[in-house]
């Protein structure tokens, strides 16, 4: 029992000695609640000689107003020093991305909350609060609603070094194009152009197949504009004159090896053999030459290939036609209800 | 002319936010929930995303509908002591005379349920219920009563207002303010109904 009374009197000493005698004994300060800072250090300072301790300290920059103040100390009954709680007013955030919002908040001495977790650096501020040139206390943080929605830009047609420049514009990405090369075009995308997504989403590509050309010959092409692109690419429609049906190397092994295997058999004289090899040889030399000739007509044949790219209009001419339109006219009725009031009186 | 009573803030949007907008982005930040939209379109699940877009200005308008004024008189009408006064005041030698009342603390609820109803092709397939519930705090209120009708207001203490709406369950925004009814009086014969003469 003594042991338990002297642990509740060590108890009661402690809460005792722990308790804020002075702030309960100290008369409260003059009222500058609303006073700019300045303001209120002249009264409190300059005209009573309190001592002043900001909450922040140092007072940032710029405009600040005097939230609330408390005695911070005084003896007997004089009060000594003063603390005052400060606030500032919130700069407008609206339009800048949530990164820039950040910085421009925190350099006024603010921070920045959102309840949207899903939201990027990129995302836009729709509306925040407080709204701009309300006040908050320093250290508060200004509530942010943000907006994430982009426009999905038109890419069809567009090399893509372009597509990605133009996607990235707008915070989006690329997808399907990883291992592309710059001068690959854009054949098809999802979702198409003019669409709405997400900051931070991609959009599917289809790009052109690779082609072994210089890219001299690319983008963004554009295949009705060249007659050069209209052929097709058989050869005989070709205007090259190398492509002529008699400079054709098939002719050629073709004499060499038929003559010898209708005017011999197996048993024929050695030196018809060699003349026949011989023959036969520069027959394929000279095939071979031909051929090598022909190389870069071949290569030109491939290039000359018609291939068709689709490409959308950057600025089309869209009309609404709602009799066509797909999904549902909705229309909204607002129906007000004066409501049902009751009245309590006597209230205690 | 009528008694018209115009407490600051005026309307129920006005008393839970500050701007004109807020109602419309409060309402939006609500239905951009995609579990809200699923349970408000279960039956037309392909017009969410129209209704998206349109319901938040849609309930917004319906918050802004709500004045504060129609609704303390409403509620005054309904007093007791007021309506006793107003009887009195149609006794022999007291017609054409105000009567000063004193109305002590008193509370005044208001619930309303506004409702949006959805069409398309003229058809209706959705009602989406707003719920928007006022509470009034009154600490005095000082009421000249003459010929039956309510014609001076003089409040003489704090008055406080506290609001909550939702939709469909969903609790959109709360708010509890100070709101200021000024001291109004209104010329001769006219005012807030309270009591007919007897006849």
């Amino acid at each position: 029992m003594p042991v338990r009374l002297i642990v509740a009197l060590a108890v009661a000493a402690a809460a005792f000695w722990a308790t804020p005698a002075r702030a309960t004994s100290c008369p409260p300060p003059p009222n500058v609640t609303g006073q700019t800072y300045e303001q209120a250090y002249a009264t409190l300072n300059g005209h009573f000689g309190y001592g002043v301790v900001t909450v922040p300290d140092p007072v940032p920059p710029g405009t600040s107003f005097v939230s609330s103040a408390e005695t911070l100390s005084c003896i007997e009954f004089k009060i000594t020093g003063v603390r005052v709680y400060l606030e500032g007013q919130v700069p407008d955030l609206t339009g800048m991305t949530l990164t820039a919002a950040t910085t421009e908040a925190e350099k006024a001495g603010f921070g920045v909350t959102t309840g949207q977790p899903e939201a990027t650096g990129e995302w836009k501020v729709a509306q925040q609060t407080p709204a701009p040139g309300g006040r908050l206390a320093y250290g508060q943080a200004v509530s942010l609603l943000l907006d994430g929605s982009t426009e999905v830009p038109y890419l069809i047609g567009r090399t893509v070094a372009e597509a990605r420049q133009m996607a990235a514009d707008r915070g989006l990405t690329l997808r399907g194009a990883d291992d592309a090369r710059d001068d690959q075009i854009v054949e098809d995308q999802n979702p198409p152009g003019g669409d709405e997504l997400t900051i931070g989403d991609a959009i599917d590509v289809v790009l052109s197949e690779v082609s072994p050309v210089s890219p001299s010959a690319s983008p963004p092409v554009s295949p009705p504009a060249s007659p050069d692109d209209s052929p097709s690419p058989s050869p005989p429609e070709s205007p090259q004159p190398e492509e002529s049906p008699e400079a054709s190397p098939e002719p050629v092994p073709t004499v060499a090896f038929s003559g010898e295997e209708t005017g011999s058999d197996f048993g024929v004289q050695p030196w018809l053999a060699v003349v026949v090899v011989a023959a036969a040889l520069l027959g394929l030399a000279g095939w071979k030459a031909r051929d090598g000739r022909r190389a870069p007509d071949r290569d030109h044949d491939r290039r000359r290939e018609v291939r068709l790219v689709s490409r959308a209009d950057p600025s089309p001419n869209v009309r609404i036609h709602e009799s066509r339109d797909s999904r549902p006219a909705v229309r909204l009725h607002a129906v007000a209800d004066p409501g049902r009031q009751e009245i309590r009186e006597g209230l205690s | 002319m009528n008694l018209t009573i115009n407490p600051n803030p005026g309307t129920a949007a006005l008393a839970l936010y500050d701007g004109a907008r807020g109602a419309v982005a409060a309402a939006a930040r609500l239905v951009r929930d995609p579990q809200v939209m699923s349970t408000i379109c279960r039956d037309a699940p392909d017009l969410a995303g129209q209704l998206v877009a349109q319901l938040p200005e849609a309930g917004a308008g319906l918050l802004h509908g709500i004045t504060l004024g129609t609704v303390l008189a409403a509620g005054w009408q309904k007093s007791r002591e007021l309506r006793a006064a107003a009887v009195r005041s149609h006794e022999d030698g007291r017609r054409g005379k105000t009567a000063q009342v004193l109305l002590a603390a008193h509370s005044i609820t208001s619930e309303h349920r506004p409702y949006v109803e959805v069409y398309t092709d003229e058809r209706r397939v959705l009602t989406i219920t707003f719920s928007v519930d006022l509470t009034f705090t009154i600490g005095l209120l000082y009421a000249g009563i003459r010929d039956g009708r309510l014609v001076t207001l003089h409040p003489g203490g704090d008055c406080e207002v506290a609001v909550s709406w939702g939709m469909e369950g969903f609790k959109i925004g709360e708010k509890k303010v100070p709101i200021r009814i000024p001291a109004v009086a209104v010329p001769l014969g006219a005012g807030i109904l309270l009591a007919r003469p007897s006849s």
